[in-house]
């Protein structure tokens, strides 16, 4: 199994190459700048700062309600921030303190990045009234405006790639939840996104199910993919992450490579977070 | 007295199974039928409208919508009926043959429930479909398309059944305006016969008929589209 390919070699391809060469060129892949976000009266991100490199691999860990799928999910637009700024490849994607009109324009301006930033989500979220090979095809067709033809050959590539073969015209229902996700997952890689981001992607699969889906993002991890991964996989974050950033209440309250942070951890929360995850 | 009197009735289907009667039972059904199919049709048309302005939350459409939906659901369909047929000619003029009336007021009471199963149907997806749709990048429309409006289909199919159901048994209110259909051909009949009990009864098993395999098949649906 190899990633090397999801930076094939089409035309489309070596067009988001330099495309992205010039959009990334030299910055951050991902920038976080004292973002704040409330729901409500409840503050769940207090002044975050993040800088995440090209083909980086960070592992979030931290207590439920800490604000990690909310960061993830205002990188993915899915939530807009209240103040700071977040950008892409040096682009700004969200400004908490720009007007309706700036905002607009950023819309606008960033649409491209959009299909930069690809997502897995806990639950799969699997289009059900689709196979798996349609659910992989839909974005290509949809948003990379490939060909019907070409959008299926890519997409039974994509899913072959990750073990996928035989299933491709099973709707998700008839899967496991591993061979779901993994759809999930080859559904995201097929738009060729430039960071990846995975929000507790085995929490919701049986124990025997999560191994096949780690080791797909390990070989992910390999290829180059900058990810940043929401997890309770202490042994994955051992393994893969290149840093490890703790959250609480809002905040990054430590961060560090795994082996310091996970068996030294300093701060007294990061220490109870800890051994709580090694107790369970 | 008067129970003796009932109890010894004497039934004569004679007056049920009959040249004339067939006949016109037929033409009653093909009317029935034609009523039900129209307002199936514009009222699902007209339903999906509805519900699509109620979930776009824009300010005066959403509203409108509301509005008409909640008029529709909650007055009798005899009262539409008459209203549309007797007052919208006296307000503005227009004047409708019974049976287009009956269609349009057939149509806009469907409509009414066609809209409530319809949002109801889109409502029951799950935010992730959005989420992942537009994590993707899917602008808005092909998120509909291509997304929601599959599912939600999907999800509101078996009530649709129920629908059709009800459509049928309120197509025999179109009698009062003098509709040809099954109900105003029985009660035509009842008058020249004398036979109202047979005939009554013939109805009644007639429209149990009828309406009674898509009762089925609405439960059947319900079992089919739950699965995935
Ligand atoms: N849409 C929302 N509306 C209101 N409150 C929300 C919403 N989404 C999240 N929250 C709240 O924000 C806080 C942080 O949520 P978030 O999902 O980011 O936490 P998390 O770190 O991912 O936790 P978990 O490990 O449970 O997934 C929680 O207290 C949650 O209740
Ligand atoms: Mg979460």
């Amino acid at each position: 199994m190899t990633f090397e390919s999801h930076l094939g070699d089409s035309d489309a391809t070596r067009i988001d190459e330099v495309e992205r060469a010039r959009v990334f060129g030299g910055a951050k892949a991902i920038e976080f700048v004292d973002v704040h976000k409330a729901f409500g009266k409840k503050i769940v991100l207090d002044g975050v700062d993040l800088a995440v490199s090209e083909g980086e691999v960070l592992v979030l860990i931290g207590p439920s309600g800490s604000g990690k799928s909310t960061l993830l999910r205002c990188i993915a637009r899915l939530l807009p921030i209240d103040s700071g700024e977040i950008r892409i490849g040096g682009q700004v994607i969200q400004d908490g303190a720009a007007g309706w009109r700036r905002r607009r324009d950023i819309t606008r301006s960033s649409g491209m990045l959009r299909k930069e930033v690809g997502m897995v989500f806990q639950n799969f979220n699997l289009f059900p009234h689709k196979t798996a090979c349609e659910n992989v095809a839909m974005g290509l067709r949809l948003v990379r405006q490939l060909p019907k033809d070409e959008a299926y050959k890519n997409a039974v590539e994509g899913l072959t790639r990750i073990g996928l073969g035989e299933h491709l015209d099973q709707y998700p229902g008839q899967l496991s939840g591993g061979q779901q996700q993994r759809v999930a997952i080859a559904r995201a890689l097929a738009l060729r996104p430039h960071v990846m981001l995975f929000d507790e992607v085995t929490s919701a699969l049986d124990p025997e199910l999560v191994g096949e889906v780690l080791n797909v993002m390990r070989e992910l991890a390999q290829s180059g993919m900058t990810m940043l991964v929401v997890t309770h996989e202490m042994g994955f974050a051992r393994d893969v992450a290149d840093r490890v950033i703790m959250m609480d209440g809002g905040m990054i309250v430590e961060e560090g490579s795994p082996t310091s942070l996970l068996t030294h951890p300093v701060h007294a929360r990061t220490q109870q977070f800890l051994q709580r995850v090694v107790d369970r | 007295m008067t129970i003796l009197a009932s109890a010894a009735y004497h039934w004569d289907w004679g007056a049920v199974f009959n040249h004339n009667v067939e006949k016109l039972g037929l033409i009653g059904l093909k009317y029935s039928l034609l009523v039900c199919a129209l307002s199936f049709v514009f009222g699902s048309a007209l339903g999906l409208l509805v519900a699509g302005l109620r979930l776009s939350h824009k300010p005066p459409f959403a509203q409108i919508a509301y509005i008409y939906t909640d008029f529709f659901r909650t007055t009798p369909v005899l009262v539409q009926l008459i209203w549309v047929f007797y007052v919208l000619p006296v307000l503005f003029g227009w004047t409708f043959s019974p049976v287009t009336s009956g269609v349009i007021a057939l149509s806009m009471n469907a409509g009414a429930f066609f809209a409530e199963v319809f949002r109801g149907g889109i409502e029951a997806i799950p935010q992730g479909q959005w989420d992942a749709s537009k994590v993707l990048g899917y602008r808005r429309r092909s998120t509909i398309t291509w997304v929601i409006l599959p599912q939600g289909m999907r999800n509101a199919l078996p009530a649709t059944a129920n629908i059709f159901i009800s459509l049928l048994k309120d197509s025999s209110l179109l009698s009062v305006i003098a509709v040809p259909e099954l109900t105003y051909q029985v009660q035509t009949q009842a008058a020249v016969t004398f036979r109202p009990l047979e005939l009554y009864t013939a109805l009644a098993v007639a429209y149990f008929v009828l309406t009674y395999p898509l009762s089925l098949t609405s439960s059947w649906l319900e079992r089919r589209f739950r699965i995935r």
